[in-house]
């Protein structure tokens, strides 16, 4: 992506290292449908969040507008928690759990 | 808006299609009007009328879904046909707001693409003749004017920065639904709530870990884009992270409107009192001006 200055370096993460999390299995992180968010605010902050290809980003989009949800990333939990907060100030409904 | 023309008929004056003389106006402060000029009146008006009747079924478009691409099938095509021309036959002439335009501006794409793809179908044949050659350039032209409109707020330039054309209505609506924001933004307003969603689903315990960690950043970086939005209203000119700010804004604001409304994906209720009314009109205002910004951002994608 061209525009790297108009990403926030991401929030301090609330990882607890005390915490008895299983750190093999990685974390994924659901975008989830709401009746407000534009269609095409959607696909382009997945674009400009992720750097996604516009197939990519519209097909999750739909994803996410016929099934309910949709899995947009996954990674570390610290991975998560950035994309999470990232989502988040984008307005759009994100949530972070461990993969099963 | 007038036309200066006197000329009737079928015969196309090559001249009506200029790029440059736009069959799009502005016709008062936020509201605007497409005039078809009377030498190709007649045929646009024929055309619209007819809608997908004319269609040949063996053509059909694609489109993206979750698993791939997929055709529309015939009933598809010749709903969205139908339905793109009545939209414009109801739109063209006569005053409209801008969410209006907007709509007119996506049914007239519509049937640009699909009858310039069946004039190169046809075209193969030979059988393709002036008269439908004119009519994709008609619709092609109102497509384009329509957009040329709709998008004159937010121009960008070739210095990759962007030129600023808010009108009143736009700095009305931006003015009043930053405000509210601003003053909801800390409170613990329920509309509100939707900008801080749980990030931990159903887990209690991390979900308020999360909110002590982050919902005071997250307010900091929405005044920091509300500070960004009032600036803009006063200038001309500005850049495409300064446009990603008020982006993000413009949306927070839309999502606590919007759910203080209680929308939902059926459309505005039909009973509405006034108050709720200009709410509402204040709601599409905000999406208009996103996905105008939005379709400025996408090339610095």
């Amino acid at each position: 992506m061209s525009e790297p200055s108009l990403e926030p370096a991401g929030p301090i993460g609330v990882l607890d290292p005390d915490e008895d999390v299983d750190l093999e299995r990685p974390w994924i992180v659901l975008v989830w449908n709401d009746p407000i968010n534009l269609m095409e605010y959607v696909t382009f902050v997945l674009r400009k969040l992720f750097g996604y290809s516009e197939a990519k980003a519209h097909g999750l989009m739909l994803q996410v507008h016929l099934n309910g949800r949709a899995v947009v990333s996954n990674g570390s939990r610290e991975d998560a928690e950035r994309d999470v907060f990232r989502l988040h100030e984008h307005g759009l409904w994100a949530t972070m759990q461990q993969d099963d | 808006m007038t036309d200066h023309r006197d000329v009737g008929g079928d015969d196309l004056d090559r001249d009506d299609l200029d790029p440059d003389a736009s069959w799009v106006t502005e016709s008062g402060d936020d509201e605007f009007v497409a005039t078809i000029p009377p030498s190709v009146e007649p045929l646009v008006t024929r055309r619209l009328a007819a809608g997908a009747a004319v269609w040949s079924p063996n053509l059909s478009i694609e489109i993206d879904e979750p698993d791939g691409r997929r055709a529309l099938d015939e009933a598809e095509m010749t709903g969205l046909i139908d339905d793109a021309s009545r939209t414009c036959s109801e739109l063209i002439g006569r005053p409209m707001a801008p969410e209006q335009l907007l709509v007119l501006t996506q049914a007239a794409s519509i049937l640009a693409t699909v009858w310039s793809m069946s004039l190169a179908e046809n075209e193969a044949d030979a059988a393709a003749d002036t008269a439908e050659r004119a009519w994709v350039d008609a619709v092609g032209k109102l497509a384009a004017d329509c957009e040329t409109m709709l998008f004159a707020r937010i121009r960008p330039r070739s210095d990759g920065t962007f030129s600023l054309h808010w009108r009143a209505a736009d700095r009305a609506v931006i003015a009043d639904a930053t405000a509210e924001l601003r003053g909801v933004l800390s409170s613990d307003d329920p509309a509100v709530s939707r900008l801080f969603p749980s990030a931990y689903g159903s887990d209690g315990e991390r979900n308020a870990g999360w909110d002590v960690l982050m919902r005071g950043e997250l307010i900091e970086r929405r005044l920091q884009a509300l500070e960004v939005v009032a600036d803009l209203m006063g200038r001309d000119r500005c850049d495409a992270e300064e446009l990603g700010a008020f982006m993000r804004a413009v949306n927070d604001a839309r999502l606590v409107l919007g759910t203080r409304l209680d929308v939902d994906e059926s459309g505005v209720p039909g009973d509405l009192d006034p108050a709720d009314r200009a709410s509402y009109a204040e709601y599409e205002h905000l999406g208009f001006l996103l996905a105008l910004t939005i379709r400025a951002l996408r090339g610095t994608l």
